[in-house]
Order: C-alpha cells, then sequence, then structure tokens
C-alpha cells in the first residue's frame, strides 16, 4: 500500500543535490525533521532487522567544530541545521542471516549498501519537502568513532547533512550514460 | 512476455543514476534480465539470498559495483568546483589508493544510494521490488563474466503487483533504539 510518505518522489529525485554551502542560520522544524527520519527508518531491510543506529547532532556547536577539525574543515559540519552519522549495528545485521552461511565480506558489503539506502531515503524525503542535503565521507571516521562514543559492533557508513541551501551547486555533470552501464541478457 | 518491458526499466534506471556517489564516481553497473527462462536460470546458478521473497520474479536488475573507479576522478568531477577538480584525483587516491576494503565499502555505498531511487521510483509507478543479496560471489561473477574490478553487490526483483513490503508501520519503541542524540 501506498501512503502519502511515497509522493512525489520522481520530482525529489531530480531536485536532490550534494550541498556544499548551508544557510548557517536556518533550522529543520524538529517534527518535520521526524518525518524525514522515519521515511529512513521504513526502507527495507534483510528480515525486517532495521539495523540503523542513527546519531542526531543539533545544538552542540563545540561538537560540530571539534568534528569539522577532523573532517577536513568542510563547512557543512558547522553549517548544517542536522547532522545525522549515520551506522550499522552489525550484531543485528549478522542476526537477519543466522540460518544462512553469509561471509563477512558480503556482511560489510550488505551494511555499506543500507547505510546508502537509509542515506538516500532522508535525503529524498527531505528533498519533497523543500529542504536540501549533503552526504559525506570527508572526515576522518576512527577519531569521529571515539569523539561519538561508538560501540564497537557498529560500522559507520556516512554522514547526512540537512538544511537548507545558501549557494546553487553548479549544474549536474559528467554523468556516465545508461547504455554504457549496462548489460540487457 | 515480461511485465517489465526495457522502457521501464530503464525509465528505473534513469531515476537511479540521479543518485549522489562519493566523488561523484558512480561505481553502478547493470546486468538487466528481462525474460522469465533466464531470470529463473540465474537464480537457481547463483543461489541470491533475500529472506522476503515469495514468488519469483517477473524480471530483475542485478546491480555491481567498479570498485577502480575512484583511478578516473577527475573524468566525474567536472560539475563540482574547480579547485576540487584539480584536486580530485589526488584526494581520491588518499581514500581509495591504498585499501581495498575502502574501495568495496564506497562501491556498496553508491548502491544504496542508488537502490533507494529505484525502489522508490518503482513504488510511484506502482511497481513492485524486492531486494536480494549475493551468497555465492564467484558463481555471479563467472555467470555474469564480470571484469576483475567488479563485484556483485545486491539483485532487484520486480513484479508487476506493488508489495506492502516498503509500507511496514514502524515500531516507535524502535525508534528509541534506532536514534541517539550527541552521543551513542
Ligand atoms: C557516500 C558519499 C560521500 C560523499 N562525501 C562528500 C563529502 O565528504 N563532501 C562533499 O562535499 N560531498 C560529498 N559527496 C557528494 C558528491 O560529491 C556528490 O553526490 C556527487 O558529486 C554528485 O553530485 P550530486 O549529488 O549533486 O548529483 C558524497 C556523496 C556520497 C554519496
Amino acid at each position: 500500500m501506498k501512503d502519502l510518505l511515497f509522493t512525489r518522489f520522481h520530482q525529489a529525485i531530480n531536485d536532490r543535490r550534494a550541498i556544499k554551502h548551508f544557510q548557517p542560520d536556518f533550522k529543520i522544524d524538529s517534527q518535520l525533521l521526524s518525518e524525514i527520519l522515519t521515511m529512513g527508518f521504513r526502507v527495507p531491510t534483510p528480515g525486517g532487522c532495521n539495523p540503523f543506529r542513527i546519531l542526531k547532532i543539533e545544538d552542540n556547536t563545540e561538537l560540530r567544530t571539534q568534528l569539522r577539525e577532523i573532517g577536513f574543515d568542510q563547512p557543512q559540519f558547522t553549517n548544517a541545521s542536522t547532522l545525522l552519522f549515520v551506522s550499522i549495528d552489525m550484531n543485528v545485521l549478522a542476526s537477519a542471516y543466522s540460518d544462512q552461511d553469509v561471509t563477512d565480506e558480503i556482511l560489510r558489503n550488505n551494511a555499506m549498501i543500507l547505510g546508502g539506502v537509509f542515506s538516500q531515503a532522508v535525503m529524498l524525503a527531505a528533498a519533497a519537502r523543500g529542504l536540501d542535503s549533503c552526504p559525506l565521507i570527508g572526515f576522518k571516521f576512527q577519531p569521529a568513532g571515539e569523539l561519538l562514543n561508538k560501540p564497537d559492533h557498529q560500522v559507520i557508513t556516512n554522514l547526512v547533512t540537512l538544511g537548507k541551501r545558501a549557494k546553487r551547486p553548479l549544474a549536474r555533470g559528467s554523468k556516465i550514460p545508461l547504455d554504457e552501464l549496462t548489460v540487457y541478457l | 512476455m515480461a511485465k517489465h518491458t526495457i522502457e521501464v526499466i530503464n525509465k528505473l534506471l534513469t531515476h537511479g543514476l540521479l543518485a549522489p556517489s562519493s566523488f561523484n564516481l558512480q561505481h553502478w553497473r547493470f546486468h538487466v534480465v528481462e525474460n522469465p527462462e533466464k531470470v529463473s536460470h540465474l537464480f537457481s546458478e547463483c543461489d541470491w539470498k533475500t529472506t522476503s521473497v515469495q514468488a519469483p520474479p517477473e524480471s530483475a536488475i542485478i546491480i555491481s559495483g567498479d570498485y577502480s573507479a575512484w583511478e578516473n576522478a577527475p573524468e566525474y568531477a567536472k560539475h563540482l568546483d574547480p579547485d576540487f577538480q584539480a584536486l580530485s584525483l589526488k584526494k581520491a587516491t588518499a581514500v581509495y589508493g591504498t585499501n581495498h576494503r575502502t574501495q568495496l565499502d564506497e562501491a556498496a555505498r553508491s548502491c544504496g544510494f542508488f537502490l533507494t531511487n529505484i525502489i522508490f521510483s518503482a513504488l510511484e509507478d506502482n511497481i513492485g521490488v524486492s531486494v536480494a543479496s549475493p551468497n555465492n560471489l564467484a558463481a555471479i561473477i563467472s555467470e555474469l563474466n564480470l571484469n576483475e574490478a567488479t563485484v556483485p553487490l545486491c539483485c532487484v526483483y520486480l513484479y508487476s503487483d506493488a508489495t506492502a513490503e516498503l509500507s511496514m508501520p514502524l515500531n516507535p519503541s524502535h525508534l528509541d533504539t534506532m536514534l541517539a542524540n550527541d552521543q551513542w
């Protein structure tokens, strides 16, 4: 069954761009943020195991400054309204395959895939509501994990930042054409 | 006759291509399986793992990742700030150049961002989707004749009826487990 959450996504897919410069004074309404996060938490996961462990940072400016230092001084760390560190609980994910043999390599790939699935769902939900976003891996993962008190059984996949754009991104470019990527069997 | 024509599948894929990827590397590579006989052959040969599929799919898209994509970083950076463009290969080499696992991680993440675009696009068009995970990588690599730097990541099953899978109500008590503030 479809509900309202699942409308307007073709438009959102087109509108979403990776934003470097956010308006530093813009704050996302907390009710709206809950709706956006719910979209992320409703993506399909193996066996419905929901292995997501998300860390939200908004008002803690000291922490944001520390993160920017280990984030190659990228402006999103301090200027986006919301930072979401996306992580996967590897024990929970592994339990979804408990009756099957899954190699560590495939389990790790699946964790990364799920982090991407969650992140893009959140960013599309944001775009459908006129908000902007940027996914990031440009930070030092080990120090970030320590700073955020990450338990060992969780793996950070990436960061998602949300807010309102201050500057238009350059036109989409350098896309590989579909026919160069696809084999029809 | 497969229910999903190449046009329908290409529309899904085209929406997928608008997904973000780190350094815009677009690691995703596709095999579209439209013929139901080939679909069942591939699945019996390659042993895909899924926890939710009941009926065999009508068509399928296998998504693999090119983990050597970072080597061509400057080619994908044309829409980025000129200062970033100039440094893109140096930066990409620093992130991916020495560690195979970081290469695989990035290919898999890209596949995830891509997958959401496909899933949501399918939902809006009332196409049923379900995602399966590879089990035997070697069998798939050999069956699809994948080149050396390409790893199978997932398979999207397509059905003509939209399943209810995505609209599972969220248990509010899960939210507390899944969401933390400032510190884990
Ligand atoms: C996993 C991931 C990590 C990324 N890391 C960064 C980052 O650290 N900093 C940044 O400015 N952009 C980052 N990006 C954004 C990409 O550069 C951007 O998605 C790509 O260039 C395509 O542009 P578009 O998203 O506007 O279509 C990242 C994207 C992804 C998917």
